[in-house]
């Protein structure tokens, strides 16, 4: 059960070893919670996670799972898994994803391949996981799903069309849930953050996007959300303004934008 | 968020007085025939899973009367209805009252009969059902103790059927299950109808004696020495330094004849309670700390320094918080909790620190309030025991207050102290066995009211009261 601050004392992290993901469970291991479950595709680096959590949080407990975004048929079974060990899942945190590579943004398209694995990481795979925890929260009648959506979403960039689409989508998928979920005692909470520097943008190079930020920045700024229930809560604060400013710009000006 | 207007069943959003942690139930208004096997069918199966709890006013600070996914059962108040009626023995000064009843009602129907209620906390718009599952203790604690050493006997629909408790019973295990009942958090079952002893009243006024003293010594000395039936100091929690703790204690009995004209006597009597204004919801904070430094700083010199004898109504004596309905709109969409802890007598350092951090990082609201308890009773839940008592109102909203109650848990730990669960909103549960240490023994006798884990709450999740069913493979393991 979340506390009066609205924090948890148990979560389900889809997409564990996401850097903000575990920023954000570090704070939360701070306060009430006592036992997470991290799912993500590479079991040794989730196990790697799993490990310095408990390292870093001894009266923490931590488990993990392989969660496959593709292989949809076993998302039931997983989320199944996290509610034998957990009971009641307060808090359920929607953080795959994946980035593939940006390029210049001219010319055809890069590898297929990649456009649909990054599709069904970052939406499909993603949102088949968020349904099934959505109707188990809702089920048990309380708990905070928190998403983490992109700036990008708002205006997929042509360097990284598969990537920005996929989160526009998401993006979409969590205010329409926000909206359905209203008054059933969950709170959705739509996380925007800006170009985080993480292990997922290192290998892009090139001249770091303006305000960009940490991953345990992002984490500072969702629990703040989180305590004061809101619904979309953008990292920096400051990229709320580009955000919209993106969205709205001229196709003619924005294509000449570097990134 | 109160559904107590609600008649048939319906989907609800439920948080307590604090406005905090809301959850979603199935709310089913109860009639009188209706029992928990009758309840659990009326649901479908998967709201069923999720347990059952019984609600009264909606009146514990946080999560003791929700029940997330499941079934909420309130009583039906109506006149004339068995779990809204009051039965008055005047004679006797004794009262048979349904559980759904409110302690307003019953102190309406007995005043003019020479009687009063034998406790009441800081509200009379509880329900005497809730009453019971909290085991409320009031001003009177040091000299009464809580009101469970006045109830004769009561009927709970516990899971495995109807049963009449009494703590005077010739079965060990009624009595057991009569006082697991007691401060029990209503997860015993749901009290259906009790009977109390009434305390006699000549008039429905009281006498009051104030004094107002610049430090925390003060105040414990004049509670500790305070013969009188009631008493209770408020507390400035962001005075500092050499004003630490200063504050205002309140006692008084009830007046007599003599102490008041017959005229005087006979007005209040029939004036009935006054109305109350209603907070508005402007769904802002309004409680922040330079107000309620100002306001502490007004409400303390405000207070004569010393006054004897003063005639004052039930009303603002009992339940001054009572003439604002929904003050707790106050505190904004945040809400507030109240963080409520006893320690011995001999630990009253504990509350000179809880008040050195409140008032340090400036958290607490004007409502602080602090007390002496006496005996305890056989409840091995009730909460009250010999010593002292703070309550605290923080707004929840208010940075670094879940840091800071950490450490005031632990001190309370280590004191050998304990929380109060209907106030109680955020204890690590690790802490539980040690505020509790019979906490096993409850939990024994409750399984035993209820083997199949059909009583839940949200507090009960969040505390892990209640501890699951054993499965044994060579057993039947399917629930």
């Amino acid at each position: 059960m979340n506390d009066p601050f609205n924090f948890p004392q148990t979560a389900l992290v889809i997409g564990g070893t996401s850097e903000i993901a575990l920023a954000i469970v570090d704070r939360l291991a701070q306060e009430r919670l006592h036992h997470v479950v991290l799912a993500a595709r590479d079991l040794i680096r989730v196990e790697a996670a799993a490990t310095q959590l408990r390292q870093d949080h001894p009266r923490l407990v931590v488990d993990h799972m392989v969660f496959e975004a593709a292989d949809v048929e076993s998302h039931p079974r997983l989320i199944q898994a996290a509610v034998n060990v957990l009971g009641d899942i307060d808090l359920v945190l929607i953080a795959a994803g994946m980035l593939g590579t940006p390029d210049a943004g001219n010319g055809p398209l890069g590898d297929w391949r990649e456009t649909v694995d990054v599709t069904t990481a970052t939406y499909s795979g993603a949102v088949s996981a968020l349904h099934l925890a959505a109707n188990r929260l809702h089920e048990q009648g309380h708990g905070s799903l928190i998403v983490i959506s992109s700036v990008a979403a708002l205006r997929p960039r042509r360097t990284n069309p598969a990537y920005g689409a996929a989160k526009a989508a998401l993006d979409g998928f969590t205010l329409a849930l926000n909206d359905r979920f209203h008054g059933s005692g969950v709170q959705v909470l739509l996380v925007r953050p800006g170009f985080v520097r993480t292990r997922m943008t290192e290998g892009l190079g090139g001249k770091l996007p303006p305000m960009s930020t940490t991953a345990s920045r992002v984490g500072d700024d969702v629990i703040d959300a989180l305590q004061h229930r809101r619904r979309v809560v953008w990292s920096p604060r400051g990229v709320v303004g580009p955000g919209y400013l993106g969205r709205l710009l001229p196709s003619a000006v924005l294509r000449r934008l570097p990134w | 968020m109160n559904a107590i207007e609600e008649k048939n069943n319906s989907v609800k959003v439920l948080t307590g007085w604090g406005c905090t942690s809301p959850s979603r139930s199935t709310v089913v208004t109860l009639n009188a025939t209706d029992d928990v096997s009758g309840i659990m069918k009326s649901v479908p199966a998967r709201v069923a899973r999720r347990g059952l709890l019984a609600r009264g006013l909606g009146r514990s600070y946080n999560d003791a009367a929700q029940n997330a996914g499941g079934v909420v059962a309130i009583l039906n108040r109506g006149d004339g209805e068995s779990d809204g009626r009051i039965e008055i023995d005047a004679d006797r000064g004794s009262a048979v009252v349904g559980a759904g009843a409110s302690l307003a009602q019953l102190m309406e129907a007995a005043l003019p009969l020479g009687w009063f209620v034998p406790v009441t906390p800081g509200t009379r718009h509880v329900t005497i059902g809730g009453a019971i599952a909290a085991d409320v203790h009031g001003k009177n604690h040091h000299g009464d103790g809580s009101i469970g050493n006045f109830v004769t006997s009561l009927v709970l629909d516990a899971p495995i059927g109807r049963l009449t408790l009494s703590p005077d019973a010739a079965s060990p295990d009624v009595v057991r299950r009569f006082w697991a009942t007691l401060g029990g958090m209503g997860l015993t079952g749901i009290v259906r109808s009790v009977a109390l002893k009434l305390v006699r009243v000549e008039t429905s006024l009281m006498t009051v004696d104030t004094r107002r003293v610049d430090s925390l010594d003060a105040v414990l000395r004049l509670l500790g020495d305070d013969e009188s039936r009631y008493s209770v100091a408020w507390v400035d929690a962001l005075a500092t330094g050499r004003h630490l703790g200063r504050g205002v204690v309140t006692s008084g009995d009830h007046a007599t004849q003599r102490d008041v004209s017959d005229r005087a006597a006979k007005e209040s009597s029939a004036a009935g309670f006054p109305r109350s204004i209603t907070v508005p919801n402007i769904g802002l904070n309004v409680v922040r700390p330079t107000l309620t430094k100002a306001f502490n700083e007004l409400w303390f010199r405000k207070a004569p320094r010393q006054r004897d004898a003063e005639l004052q109504t039930i009303s603002t004596f009992f339940h001054p918080l009572d003439g604002a309905d929904r003050w707790n709109r106050l505190y904004g969409p945040a809400g507030f909790l109240q963080w409520q802890c006893a320690v011995p007598l001999h630990a009253d350092g504990v509350v000179r620190y809880a008040l050195e951090r409140l008032s340090r990082k400036r958290l607490a609201s004007p409502v602080v309030v602090l007390k002496r308890f006496g005996s305890a009773n056989p409840g091995p839940l009730s909460f009250p025991f010999p010593g002292w008592t703070l309550a605290v109102d923080i707004p929840a909203g208010a940075d670094g207050a879940s840091g800071v109650l950490d450490e005031l848990d632990t001190a309370v730990v280590e004191a050998g102290g304990r929380v109060y669960l209907a106030k109680d909103a955020r204890l690590r549960s690790e802490h539980l066995a040690a505020m509790y240490p019979r906490l096993e023994e409850w939990r024994e006798t409750r399984d035993s009211l209820d083997p199949d884990r059909l009583m839940q709450s949200d507090l009960a999740r969040r505390l892990g009261l209640i501890t699951p069913r054993t499965t044994c493979t060579h057993i039947n393991t399917s629930t």
